[in-house]
C-alpha cells in the first residue's frame, strides 16, 4: 500500500466512521464555548509575542522596505539601520558604470537635529529624516513617488502620517519647523515608526542639506541599486564585492532585511524576551487543553471502558484523545485569528508598529496549537487507557 | 444439547484480589459450561463473586488460576491484542447503558457495527435492522437524553447484539427498568439464544426474569453452590406430578427429586433390568413401552406392560431383595431413574411417598 492509497483509505475512513471525537467536542455548547475561548486564550497569548516580535523586525525594517531597489549598498561598519556609519558616494558611482546597473540613489538619514515641531502643541519631537537626490521614482509605492516632484520646491517636506500621533498630524499644507528652520508639509508617505524613531519625515537633496549644513553629499548611509531588467542581482552583486573595497557591503534587499533582524536579535534580548512569550504561551495551552481533555475523559471514562469493552483497542482510544485535542486547537484557533486580528490593529493603532498577520505568520501559530494540543493530547492519553471495562459491572 | 460444545467452558477456575499479605481469593475453583441457545442466570449475595466470573469470562480480567475457554480459546493463554479480539465476539450489556451522550442511538450502535470493518450504507442498515428489532425504528436519531430509560437499555441491547454475538454477558440489565421494559429486554436476549444460538449469562437480582432462565446459578462465597437446569426441573416436575405415586407430593420435594433424577433412553428389545440383580435405581417410564416379565418358583409370572407415567424397580430398594422381575423395552423407552441412595433420603423425608409406593406396590400385587 502506498502512502497515498494509505492517505485515501484514511480519509474515506473517516469520512465514513462516527466522528465521536467531533460530537463528544461540540455536544455540551456551553463547554464547547468555554474551552474554546480557554484554547483561544492561548492561542492569543502566542500571536501576540509573535506579534511583538516580528512588529519589532517588521518595523526595525520598514526604512528598507519603503524603497525600491533590487540591491542595497551599506558601510561594512553598519551593523543595524539606527546607526550611522556612511560610506563614500564614489562607491555608488562605480556601482552605476557596471553593465546590470539601471540606477543607483544614495540616501541619507540625519536623526540627532532633527527635531520637528508640532505646530498644534508647538512640541519639538526627534524624528528622522530621509534625503535623496533627483526625480526618479524611489518608493515600492508608487503614491509616494507621485509625490517627488513637490519636493523640487526648497523647504518642503513629506510627512509620515503613521507617525505616532502624539508627534501630530502635519497634514499636507502645514507649515512648521524642523530644525528650527520653517518648511511646508507638501505630502504624506506611509512608512511607519519603529522602536527607535517616532516619526519619519522625507524630504529633496536640496532642502536636507540646507536644513543639515553638517551632513556631507559624499557620505551616503544607505545606497538604493536598481537593475536593468533581466540583470541577474547575483551576478551584479558580485562584480560589485569584487570591484568595491571592504569599507562597502551590497546585499540584496531581502538579505540585507534578513541580515538586520538577525543583528538585532544578536545584539538585543528582545528576541529572547519574545521569544519565551511564546513559549510560555505554548505552556499555558497545554495546561489549558490538558485540563480539558482531562476532565471530558474524566466525565466518558464509563463510554471509554465500554469502548474497550466492546473490542477497541487503546491506540483507538489514543487516537479518539488525540482527535479531540486537535479539534479542540481548531476550534480555539478560529475565533482566535479574529481577535488578534482586532488586537494588532488596536496595537498598530496606539503604537504606530505594524503588526501583520501574514499567512506564514498564521500558519506558525497554527502549527504551534497543534503542537501544543498533541502534546496535551499524549498527557491525557494516559487517562484515557486507564479505563477498565472490568470496573463497569 | 447435550452433544454440542460449550461456548464457555470454566474449569476449577480460582481467582484473588490483592497482594500478600493481604490477598483475598474469591473465586474458589468453580466450574461451570455455557451451552449455546441456553440462558444461565447467576444469583447470588452482594461480594459473592459474580461481577469477577462475569469479567472473567467476558476476558476483561486476566485468568490467575484454573482454565476458561471461550469459543475454544484458553484466555490464559492469549496475548492483550488477542484478548481485545475476543472480546468482539461478546455482546455486553451493563446496567448503566454506558452510551454517549453526544451520539443517537443509531451512532452509538455504530460504533459496535464498525469494529466488524462494516461502514457506510452496510453499517447503517445493519443498525436500522437491529433498533428496529428491539423496537426503536422510531428514536433511531435521537440522543440517549431524549430517550426513556427503557429505551436507552435497549440501545445499549442492540449495541450489544448487532454484531450477533454467541455470548452474551449482562449485568442487572433489567435492574433500572419497570415491569415491561424489562420483559422486552429479556425478550429479545430470549430471541437471540434461540435464532443465534448464543449462550447468555445474565447476573441478576430481578426475580421478575427467573422464568426466562434455563438454568440458575447460585453463587456463594465465590463457589457455584448450585447449579439448576430450571426448565428441565420443570419438566421433570410437571411429569411427576402426572404419576400417580408422586401426584400429592409438595412441589419443593418434586423439585428436589428432579434435581436428582437422570433421564436414560433405551431401544427396543434392550433389557433395562434384569430379575436376580441387585436393585440400585428407582425408573419411571417418561415415554415409551415396557414388557415386565418373571418366575417365581419356576412359574412363568403373567406378563405386564407399563407405559409413560408408570414406574417400576421399586421393590428390590424397598425390600432389599434382588429384581423380582426383568423388564425389556418394548419400544424406544425414555426413563427418569433414581438412585438408590435419593430415593432411600427421600423415602425418609416423607412417609407419605412410602405409604403410596407401599400402596401401590400392593395393589400392582
Amino acid at each position: 500500500m502506498t502512502i497515498s492509497d494509505l492517505l485515501q483509505w484514511s480519509t474515506r475512513k473517516a469520512a465514513t466512521r462516527t466522528p465521536v471525537a467531533w460530537r463528544n467536542i461540540v455536544h455540551n455548547k456551553v463547554t464547547m464555548i468555554l474551552s474554546s475561548a480557554a484554547v483561544a486564550f492561548a492561542v492569543i497569548i502566542m500571536f501576540m509575542e509573535l506579534g511583538f516580535l516580528n512588529g519589532f523586525y517588521d518595523s526595525q525594517t520598514s526604512l528598507l522596505q519603503f524603497f525600491d531597489a533590487d540591491l542595497v549598498m551599506v558601510s561594512r561598519a553598519l551593523q543595524i539601520l539606527n546607526g550611522h556609519e556612511t560610506f563614500d558616494r564614489a562607491r555608488l558611482i562605480q556601482a552605476a558604470a557596471l553593465d546590470g546597473v539601471k540606477a543607483v540613489h544614495p540616501i541619507y538619514v540625519e536623526d540627532t537635529v532633527s527635531d520637528l515641531r508640532d505646530p498644534d502643541s508647538g512640541i519639538n519631537h526627534n524624528t528622522r529624516i530621509i534625503g535623496f537626490d533627483g526625480d526618479d521614482a524611489i518608493f515600492c509605492s508608487g503614491e509616494a513617488n507621485e509625490l517627488i516632484v513637490r519636493l523640487r520646491s526648497p523647504m518642503t517636506i513629506l510627512f509620515d502620517r503613521k507617525s505616532r500621533s502624539f508627534v501630530g498630524s502635519l497634514p499636507p499644507g502645514t507649515i512648521t519647523e524642523l530644525a528650527d528652520r520653517a518648511v511646508t508639509v507638501v505630502g504624506a508617505v506611509a512608512l511607519g515608526p519603529d522602536y527607535y524613531y517616532d516619526a519619519n519625515v522625507v524630504t529633496g537633496g536640496e532642502t536636507f542639506f540646507r536644513l543639515f549644513p553638517d551632513q556631507r553629499r559624499s557620505q551616503v548611509f544607505i545606497g538604493l541599486i536598481q537593475l536593468k531588467s533581466g540583470a541577474s542581482a547575483h551576478a551584479v552583486q558580485s562584480d560589485l564585492r569584487r570591484i568595491t573595497g571592504a569599507d562597502v557591503d551590497v546585499f540584496k534587499k531581502s538579505d540585507l532585511v534578513n541580515r538586520e533582524k538577525a543583528n538585532w536579535r544578536k545584539s538585543t534580548p528582545v528576541g529572547y524576551i519574545f521569544t519565551m512569550g511564546v513559549a510560555v504561551g505554548f505552556v499555558i495551552g497545554v495546561f489549558i487543553v490538558y485540563q480539558i481533555l482531562h476532565t471530558e475523559i474524566a466525565d466518558h471514562l464509563p463510554q471509554l471502558a465500554t469502548m474497550k469493552a466492546l473490542g477497541y483497542h487503546n491506540r483507538d482510544l489514543a487516537l479518539l484523545v488525540l482527535q479531540q485535542a486537535a479539534l479542540l486547537g481548531m476550534l480555539g484557533f478560529v475565533p482566535a485569528i479574529f481577535m488578534t486580528f482586532f488586537l494588532y490593529s488596536m496595537l498598530t493603532m496606539t503604537t504606530g508598529i505594524v503588526t501583520k498577520l501574514t499567512l506564514s505568520r498564521v500558519g506558525l501559530v497554527f502549527f504551534l496549537t497543534l503542537g501544543m494540543c498533541f502534546v496535551s493530547g499524549l498527557l491525557a492519553v494516559r487517562k484515557a487507557m486507564s479505563a477498565d471495562p472490568a470496573d463497569l459491572f | 444439547m447435550g452433544s454440542q460444545e460449550p461456548i464457555v467452558r470454566v474449569r476449577a477456575l480460582s481467582h484473588s484480589f490483592g497482594a500478600e499479605p493481604n490477598r483475598k481469593r474469591v473465586l474458589h475453583e468453580n466450574d461451570l459450561d455455557l451451552m449455546p441457545g441456553e440462558i444461565v442466570i447467576m444469583t447470588g449475595p452482594s461480594g459473592s463473586g459474580k461481577t469477577t466470573l462475569l469479567t472473567l469470562i467476558g476476558a476483561l480480567r486476566s485468568v490467575q488460576e484454573g482454565s476458561v475457554v471461550a469459543f475454544g480459546r484458553e484466555l490464559a493463554q492469549l496475548s492483550p491484542n488477542e484478548l481485545v479480539e475476543i472480546r468482539r465476539e461478546i455482546g455486553f450489556i451493563f446496567q448503566d447503558h454506558n452510551l454517549f451522550d453526544s451520539l443517537t442511538a443509531r451512532e452509538n450502535v455504530n460504533m459496535a457495527v464498525e469494529l466488524t470493518g462494516s461502514d457506510g450504507d452496510a453499517r447503517d442498515l445493519r443498525t436500522s435492522e437491529i433498533l428496529a428489532k428491539v423496537g426503536l425504528e422510531d428514536r433511531m436519531n435521537y440522543k440517549p437524553a431524549s430517550l426513556s430509560g427503557g429505551q436507552r437499555q435497549r440501545v445499549a441491547v442492540a449495541r450489544a447484539i448487532v454484531n450477533r454475538p454467541k455470548l452474551i454477558l449482562a449485568d442487572e440489565p433489567t435492574a433500572a427498568l419497570d415491569k415491561d421494559s424489562g420483559r422486552d429486554v429479556v425478550q429479545i436476549l430470549k430471541a437471540l439464544a434461540e435464532q443465534a444460538q448464543a449462550a447468555v449469562l445474565i447476573v441478576t437480582h430481578d426475580p421478575r426474569i427467573l422464568d426466562a432462565a434455563d438454568r440458575i446459578i447460585n453463587l456463594v462465597d465465590g463457589r457455584i453452590v448450585s447449579d439448576v437446569a430450571v426448565k428441565q426441573t420443570v419438566k421433570i416436575v410437571e411429569f411427576l406430578q402426572k404419576c400417580p405415586v408422586f401426584e400429592q407430593q409438595p412441589i419443593g420435594m418434586l423439585a428436589e427429586f428432579a434435581a436428582l433424577v437422570k433421564r436414560e433412553a433405551f431401544d427396543a428389545g434392550e433389557v433395562i433390568i434384569r430379575q436376580g440383580e441387585v436393585g440400585d435405581k428407582f425408573y419411571i417410564i417418561e415415554s415409551g413401552v415396557v414388557d415386565v416379565s418373571g418366575e417365581k418358583g419356576g412359574v412363568h409370572l403373567k406378563d405386564v406392560e407399563l407405559t409413560t407415567g408408570d414406574f417400576f424397580g421399586e421393590v428390590a430398594l424397598l425390600t432389599g431383595a434382588p429384581r423380582n422381575a426383568t423388564v425389556m423395552a418394548r419400544r424406544p423407552v425414555e426413563v427418569l431413574t433414581l438412585a438408590k441412595e435419593h430415593f432411600d433420603q427421600a423415602l425418609q423425608r416423607s412417609k407419605t411417598l412410602e405409604e403410596r409406593l407401599r400402596e401401590a406396590l400392593y395393589r400392582r400385587g
